[in-house]
């Protein structure tokens, strides 16, 4: 009788709700929470640099671009796509997913902070303010690579799975809000892990960070006086300056980083495009080199030549490729050095201004902002007969441009389109997509990416560039 | 252990739903022996010896007590109904060091009762009324001597031996004797034996008798059948249920249980994904029911119970490391994680522990499972305890594998020549095949173009080895059986390198019952440790098409060959991984124990409890010596990766059941609840910085350790369940299920849910219309059934919004990051399939031949989609959200067998199934606007894809050519897309079993059909032009304009568009279907004198095959795995297996 009823005990417990009630798994933590608490919200924010970081945001823009345009060479089939600007809805572009998750990421702590009280009201300032940046800064990449793009400013899923393409002018207007408001909201200066103390290290995005990609912004939407104003204000930062020697630019705190990022693991001090370009044998299939268009581009005595590009050479055949970053991941690191991946720095900025100035019909300022990066190259000051010619001095620092810029965010692709260059450039007279071995349609439609099929297919409303 | 079972012949409860009373009634057992320690306990119960004295001090003592007494010190046992003992009066008695007999006396004085002792069992029965004694004129009672045979003359052990009418009667012994005594020499004596046909015989005064049976037909309505939580004899089931018997499972050399079902369910459809040991196969029954882009694979998974436990299908491969073949994709944020692949856990299951396996699959068998049943129920039985003498079988076999099958691939010439052309057709041969980009062309510019090799020899030529063995031992006495089996199976590859996938299990299963019969309990217990050693690598068979003139894998000195040009190496060395391990060890326990108590006639209450642990303990080793130079000396590049998963879960179920005779009704009533809990956590360490290869097994001598990732789950279930089951008149059937669930994966309001069914039967051929009418039709039977049943397989906490520690990527200002896990949405519902069945069995001939049909219909709704598609612009690829797409499968079953031939030495049965399935979305109001609307099409089977329509090859510019809109040629937007059902499943596919016997000579084999269209090789294969070799298909290409042919012209680059074109194109489309002898078992039992002299009871050799043959058109490698993954292996194992 003890077993009979211990069994009818059993039967009898019945079904109870709270059984069927669980905690969350202590390896994660409920959304909730997280903006109720300083560190938490605090790592909710860096884990944006640390894929930033670790998915080789920086290398992956400027090889894709690279290829694309006249700066890099690959023959490998895998890169065939970009190298013969022939890219499908199909081919596998990283940028799309990986820029709107990151926006995504950064809605969801505006939302989160905006609405939460648990974190300090200075923390949660800053945090904003980075976020409101980040999105910018994605938002831009977006919009010059792919053209109209979405945009996206909350997290949720149900309107935003239908949203449809917004003019490249509104996508402007929405990130020159987003970089205001952040220049309201960020520090002065970089902050540490508190997320309110000051600190040497440049890796956190300040005020002068947004103003200097408002600046940029401002450029490329032909806001010449805004452009001019936003440089000069990051110029005239005495924390910055152009490193003496262009070998030291891209050191970690180089005194023209704007913004840099951190290298995620402390034992480890390379960066995705040391890893991505630094030869030390003869390239492999998936190595890029430096294309001879680049490379004819240069001054013989120019630093940067010397200093920025590397070769390898088994005695008959040279390889040469981008040594801004110099540190690789096979334990080559000359002198120790430690660097950071640079995210802006002060040159653009003179760039910037030079060109608004020409825009603006101040010649005598352009040059004079031409010369200090020509100057830091170890190039004579750029000839009178120039500088004295609007066509001209605009010619001249899409050229300073190009060697300055190379390799580096993408800036010499998002050039050629921005001043309408792409056509004669990589089609006729300069083929150089003919020369690649690749077919350039005059229609110019080989510019921006295509739009990944996929998201054509799981968005109803969004349209595909025309020529894909 | 020479106690003798005896059997009685008035169960209580109808046998069919009661099978464990039945055990425990036929094998008279005591409740004795409380240790787990089984042959302790055994040694204990033979080595007690009994006094044949008895001393009694009764007062007063109900004859029950009377009994237990003078059994416990004679030795002696009662056997009783406990009906005859209700008139009985207590009994007073004083006695010391009496004589058992003179006891007895004094015990039965004055009572209603009669007893007579035989061998060491005292029958007791009420005594004969007068009338009776009257008709009872017949000659004195005799004893019965006999012996029982089989067909071939072998003495067979614990035959029924009952006297019709009579109360009593007895098991033969090992020698097949038994004795009756005092028997009526005008009786008659009824024989049986599961699986013989029944003789009764009159004794007619003999004292010596000598039987053979014989075996009896299979028919199909006499096997019972296990519906989970009730067993049935099939003849009154009302739901779908197939049964395997484990030994047509164990007749089959693999090592997976899961695989040798394959083709021998009507409705079960099993596809092997890859041919190497330990892979996973996708298991459906009639189809699938569900969405599955966005989904686990377990999602269509059925639900798996051994023994009573669930036990769960999700690989516990660790997500996070990269296992090679045994590789989990990594979850991707929003997207499900563990998409299937990795080592199946069905990997740790002997097959020779298994007595049985019933698929389940209508509503009616499925419903009792609820939340858990709509994709079917799958029950797997261990083999239970046999009382007996103790017996020893053991199985050993050994053998080897090979691939089935191997591509005809360019040689070396027509490689080159095929290279060549592509660059001539690209118009680039001079500015490419330049010495400064050599090493884009190492097969043209590098490279000994002399060179020929075989690469589909190296790398999947070799012959794996194959070797399992089995030991069991089995037995009991009156109280306690056992079985405990030891099994070891090792299994190779085909790929170059030493591994081995071996597997040790140990089984155990104990069976006790009480003194007075109403306690049960048995004790099941299953171990195994499963050793996996296989490559890391996941395509390895992608390099069977390196060009053929590819450099040889070891250099001189024996080592990897690396083909440097200017320090690069040119090619990636196919044996690299040969370096590399990836090893999983996997330990299972599952204990479980039943309970079951008879309160009152026909009322029991059972408990059901069970644990199950299963861990996996990966490594996974990368050295420098499978990497090229320069960076083989790297310490950075010299990883490892260490893994632990766990999988932790707990089920009680405490039952209640009734059951009732009541004129022609027969009731049954079940009732009960359900708690389970899972737990399950994931750990992953990657570590690197070795500084040498001999050091990366030890996590310790790296210079960097880091967490890849770690998880953590716990699932809770909770249930009310019920079934009620009425029969009249032994006819007309009736039988209802249902049950509540909850289930933690819902948020809070969505937790719980209702299901059930309903089924009904008829057994028309007990209709005397049909049996004096249609005498040939032994038996027919009309069964329905219609019900709900659920599906929660999405994963755990999908409705939670959380933020998780980004895995193993460092930090940033000295701290790990936090990102969203995932889009949650805590708005989800439980998936509900409604099934519906109609089916008809039939016997003819006294069930010679046997043929059942079932039309079933299968709709589900509410589709519950863990990673819904969405656009990447929402942030992430998906979210978990109920979609009201219905899905339609509907199909037809049939299943025959027969016994074609029967005489005294030759035999031929057949037993054969079809299935012919259709699977359609009906309804998906809205998909326009989802992720789906180019994966799914309302109208067509799931399984349809998007295509373009291939027209041919262009004469003029030998391009592909596809049906466009703008007429010329080449598909440019969506709407020159059509819709093709090709790939969309098979039309019909089945089995044939033939078995002949000729005396001991046993010839079994077993051919399996699909008939289907697949995607040819062409659709995996890389272009034909490139760096990758090609089938001698390729060699009709188009050469010059006019030429008529399938193949477009070679090319470097240039005209990939119309070949990635092709691929998506139905130009791919092919017949893939097949027969497969999938195997052949050809045994001889040696004779009964050979056998005795070599002192064993029974002794077979064997020559077994699997895969043996395959017919197909398909074009590619294996039309049931096909495109580029490893084909299934042909093994061919010999072996003997004999009993002591």
């Amino acid at each position: 009788m003890r077993i009979a009823s211990s069994l009818l005990l059993l039967v009898g417990l019945g079904s109870c709700k709270k059984f069927v009630q669980i905690s969350p798994p202590s390896t994660v933590i409920v959304s909730a929470s997280v903006f109720d608490n300083d560190g938490a919200a605090h790592s909710a924010l860096t884990a944006i640099y640390t894929t930033m970081f670790n998915a080789n945001e920086s290398w992956l823009v400027s090889y894709q671009t690279g290829l694309l345009g006249d700066e890099l060479v690959n023959l490998d089939a895998s890169a065939t796509p970009f190298y013969e600007n022939n890219l499908l809805p199909t081919t596998t572009v990283n940028l799309w997913n990986d820029a709107y998750n990151y926006i995504y990421q950064a809605n969801a702590i505006i939302e989160g902070l905006s609405t939460q009280s648990g974190v300090t009201p200075a923390i949660a300032e800053q945090l904003i303010g980075e976020a409101k940046f980040i999105r910018a800064y994605w938002h831009f990449y977006l919009v010059n690579a792919y053209g109209d793009i979405p945009i996206v400013t909350n997290t949720n899923y149900i309107p935003n799975a239908k949203l449809s393409r917004s003019s490249t002018a509104e996508v402007y207007q929405q990130i020159a809000l987003d970089l205001s408001s952040a220049i309201q909201m960020l520090n002065l200066g970089y902050v540490n892990q508190t997320d309110t103390t000051i600190t040497t290290d440049r890796i956190r995005p300040c005020k002068a960070a947004a103003t200097a990609l408002l600046a940029r912004l401002y450029l490329y939407s032909q806001k010449y006086d805004s452009a001019e104003l936003h440089a000069s204000t990051t110029i005239s930062d005495v924390r910055y300056s152009l490193a003496p020697n262009p070998g030291d630019a891209f050191l970690a705190n180089s005194s023209e980083a704007i913004w840099q990022l951190a290298t995620t693991q402390p034992n480890y001090l390379q960066t995705g495009d040391g890893n991505g370009y630094v030869l030390l044998a003869g390239p492999g299939p998936l190595n890029p080199q430096l294309s001879a268009w680049l490379l004819n581009s240069f001054d013989s005595a120019d630093l940067r030549r010397s200093n920025w590009i590397s070769s390898y050479s088994d005695g008959t055949n040279t390889w040469y490729f981008p040594y801004k970053y110099q540190v690789y991941d096979d334990g080559n690191n000359p002198n120790n050095r430690t660097e950071y991946v640079m995210m802006l720095r002060l040159a653009e900025q003179y760039l910037i201004r030079a060109e608004a100035r020409v825009q603006q019909n101040n010649l005598i300022g352009a040059a004079g902002d031409l010369n200090m990066i020509r100057q830091r190259a170890g190039l004579h000051a750029i000839a009178d007969s120039i500088a004295a010619d609007k066509d001209l001095l605009l010619t001249a620092i899409l050229h300073e441009r190009q060697v300055e810029l190379f390799c580096e965010w993408g800036h010499r692709w998002f050039d050629l389109i921005r001043t309408a260059n792409i056509n004669s450039v990589m089609g006729s007279p300069g083929n150089i997509c003919q020369q690649k071995g690749g077919t350039w349609n005059p229609d110019g439609h080989q510019a921006l990416f295509p739009i990944q099929q996929t998201e054509i297919n799981t968005d109803p409303n969004l349209s595909q560039n025309p020529g894909y | 252990m020479d106690c003798k079972a005896l059997f009685v012949p008035v169960p209580k409860v109808r046998d069919r739903e009661f099978p464990h009373r039945r055990l425990v009634t036929q094998i008279l057992l005591k409740m004795r022996l409380t240790a787990i320690m089984l042959f302790a306990g055994f040694l204990h119960v033979s080595a007690k010896t009994y006094s044949q004295k008895i001393t009694l001090q009764e007062k007063d003592a109900p004859l029950q007590k009377v009994f237990r007494d003078i059994e416990k010190q004679s030795g002696y046992q009662f056997f009783f109904a406990d009906n005859d003992l209700r008139q009985t009066k207590t009994v007073t008695l004083s006695v010391k060091d009496f004589d058992l007999n003179e006891v007895l006396t004094l015990t039965f004085k004055d009572q209603p009762l009669t007893y007579s002792i035989s061998e060491k069992t005292i029958m007791v029965k009420l005594k004969e009324k007068e009338s009776e004694k009257k008709i009872d004129n017949g000659p004195p009672p005799i004893d019965v001597h006999g012996r029982i045979t089989n067909e071939k003359g072998e003495p067979m052990e614990g035959v029924n031996v009952i006297i019709k009418g009579a109360k009593s009667g007895t098991t033969t012994d090992a020698d097949g004797a038994f004795t009756l005594r005092n028997v009526d020499g005008n009786s008659t004596v009824i024989i049986s034996f599961v699986g013989y046909e029944q003789q009764i015989i009159k004794v007619a005064g003999k004292t010596a008798l000598v039987i053979k049976l014989n075996q009896a037909v299979q028919s199909l309505k006499d096997v019972t059948v296990s519906k989970g939580y009730y067993d049935v004899k099939q003849e009154y089931n009302t739901g779908s249920v197939v049964k395997v018997e484990g030994k047509d499972i164990q007749k089959q050399p693999v090592s997976d249980p899961i695989l040798a079902l394959e083709g021998r369910v009507a409705g079960l459809e099993i596809t092997q994904t890859s041919g190497l040991p330990g892979t996973y196969s996708t298991v459906r029954i009639r189809g699938q029911n569900t969405i599955t882009i966005g989904k686990p694979v377990t999602a269509t998974d059925p639900l798996y119970i051994i023994d009573g436990v669930p036990f769960s299908s999700q690989t516990l491969t660790s997500p996070f490391i990269g296992g090679g073949i045994i590789n989990r994709p990594a979850p991707v944020v929003g997207k499900v994680d563990g998409i299937g692949q990795g080592l199946s856990p069905f990997n740790s299951i002997n097959p020779s522990d298994i007595e049985s396996i019933e698929v389940l699959k209508d509503a009616d068998a499925t419903a009792i499972y609820g939340s858990r049943g709509a994709n079917g129920v799958i029950l797997i039985t261990t083999k239970k305890g046999k009382s007996g003498k103790l017996k020893a079988d053991i199985n050993l076999n050994a053998g080897f594998s090979k691939a089935t099958h191997f591509l005809d691939l360019l040689n070396t010439e027509q490689y080159i020549s095929m290279r060549l052309e592509a660059f001539r057709n690209d118009g680039r041969l001079k500015s490419n095949l330049v010495p400064q980009y050599a090493n884009y062309y190492p097969d043209l510019l590098i490279w000994d173009t002399t060179r020929y090799t075989d690469w589909q020899k190296v790398i999947i030529g070799n012959k794996a080895s194959f070797a399992n063995g089995n030991i069991s031992l089995s037995g009991g006495n009156e109280n306690t059986s056992f079985v405990a089996g030891l099994g070891y199976t090792s299994q190779g590859t085909t790929v170059p390198g030493d591994y081995k996938d071996r597997r040790v299990s140990l089984h155990l299963n104990l069976i006790n019952t009480s003194a007075n019969k109403r306690f049960l309990s048995q004790i099941s217990v299953l171990y195994s440790n499963d050793n996996s050693n296989l490559p890391t690598e996941t395509d390895l068979i992608q390099n069977i098409l390196l060009p053929p003139d590819a450099p040889p894998i070891y250099d001189a000195n024996g080592n990897l060959n690396w083909a440097t040009y200017h320090g690069s190496p040119t090619w990636r060395n196919p044996l690299a991984y040969s370096n590399k391990n990836a090893i999983a060890i996997t330990d299972l326990y599952i204990a479980n124990l039943g309970l079951s108590y008879q309160l009152l006639q026909g009322l029991t209450l059972r408990a059901n409890l069970g644990y199950t642990v299963n861990q996996m303990d990966q490594t996974i080793l990368w050295p420098g010596s499978a990497l090229a130079p320069p960076l083989n000396n790297n310490a950075d590049f010299r990883q490892s990766f260490f893994s632990t998963s766990n999988n932790k879960s707990w089920i009680v179920e405490p039952q209640i059941n009734y059951s009732k005779e009541a004129g022609k009704s027969h009731f049954d009533l079940l009732f009960g609840t359900t708690f389970q809990s899972v737990s399950s956590d994931s750990r992953a360490l990657a570590a690197r910085g070795f500084s040498s290869d001999i050091l990366i097994s030890n996590i310790q001598a790296a210079s960097d350790v880091s967490v890849v990732g770690s998880t953590e789950a716990l699932y809770h279930y909770n249930a009310f369940y019920g079934r009620a089951g009425y029969t009249l008149q032994d006819r007309y059937l009736i039988n209802l299920a249902g049950r509540r669930d909850g289930s933690s994966r819902f948020g809070p309001g969505k937790q719980f849910g209702n299901f059930g069914a309903i089924g009904i039967g008829w057994i028309f051929s007990k209709d005397t219309w049909f049996s004096q009418n249609l005498p040939m039709v032994s038996f027919g039977k009309l069964r329905a059934s219609y019900g709900i049943a659920g599906n929660d397989n999405i994963g755990d906490y999908q409705y939670l919004s959380t933020y998780s520690p980004i895995s193993g990527s460092g930090s940033y200002q000295g701290s790990g990051g936090l990102r969203p896990t995932l889009l949650a949405n805590s708005d989800f519902r439980w998936e509900e399939i409604k099934k519906i069945e109609a089916a008809v069995e039939l016997g003819f001939l006294k069930d010679r031949i046997n043929l059942s049909a079932s039309l079933y219909r299968n709709r589900t709704d509410n589709q519950l989609i863990p990673a819904s598609p969405l656009p990447n612009i929402t942030g992430f690829g998906g979210v978990t959200a109920n979609l009201p797409a219905l899905i339609q499968n509907q199909g037809i079953e049939i299943a025959l067998s027969a016994t074609a031939i029967k005489s005294r030495s030759f035999t031929w049965k057949t037993t054969g199934n079809i299935s012919f399935h259709r699977n359609k979305l009906l309804n998906f109001p809205g998909i326009e606007n989802t992720g789906y609307r180019y994966s799914y099409f309302v109208g067509y089977p799931l399984g349809a894809t998007q295509v373009y329509h291939y027209t041919g090859v262009d004469p003029q510019t030998g391009v592909y050519m596809f049906a466009s809109k703008n007429g010329t040629g080449a598909p440019l937007s969506p709407d020159d897309l059509i819709i093709d059902k090709s790939l969309a499943g098979p039309l019909y596919s089945g089995g044939l079993e033939n078995s002949l016997s000729y005396k001991g000579l046993q010839l079994e084999f077993f051919l399996q059909f699909v008939k289907q269209n697949g995607q040819d090789y062409v659709n995996l294969s890389p272009y034909p032009g490139t760096n990758s070799n090609q089938t001698t298909y390729v060699l009709n290409r188009w050469q010059h304009p006019g030429d008529l042919t399938n193949v477009q012209k070679f090319t470097r680059g240039t005209f990939t568009q119309p070949f990635y074109d092709f691929q998506l194109s139905d130009g791919t489309f092919t017949d893939a279907s097949y027969v497969r002898l999938k195997y052949l078992s050809l045994s001889y039992n040696l004779s009964q004198n050979v056998v005795r002299k070599i002192h064993f009871s029974n002794f077979m050799i064997f020559l077994r095959g699997q895969n043996l043959l395959t017919f197909t058109k398909y074009k590619g490698l294996d039309p049931e795995t096909q495109g580029l993954s490893m084909p299934p292996m042909r093994t061919i194992t010999a072996g003997i297996q004999a009993s002591l």
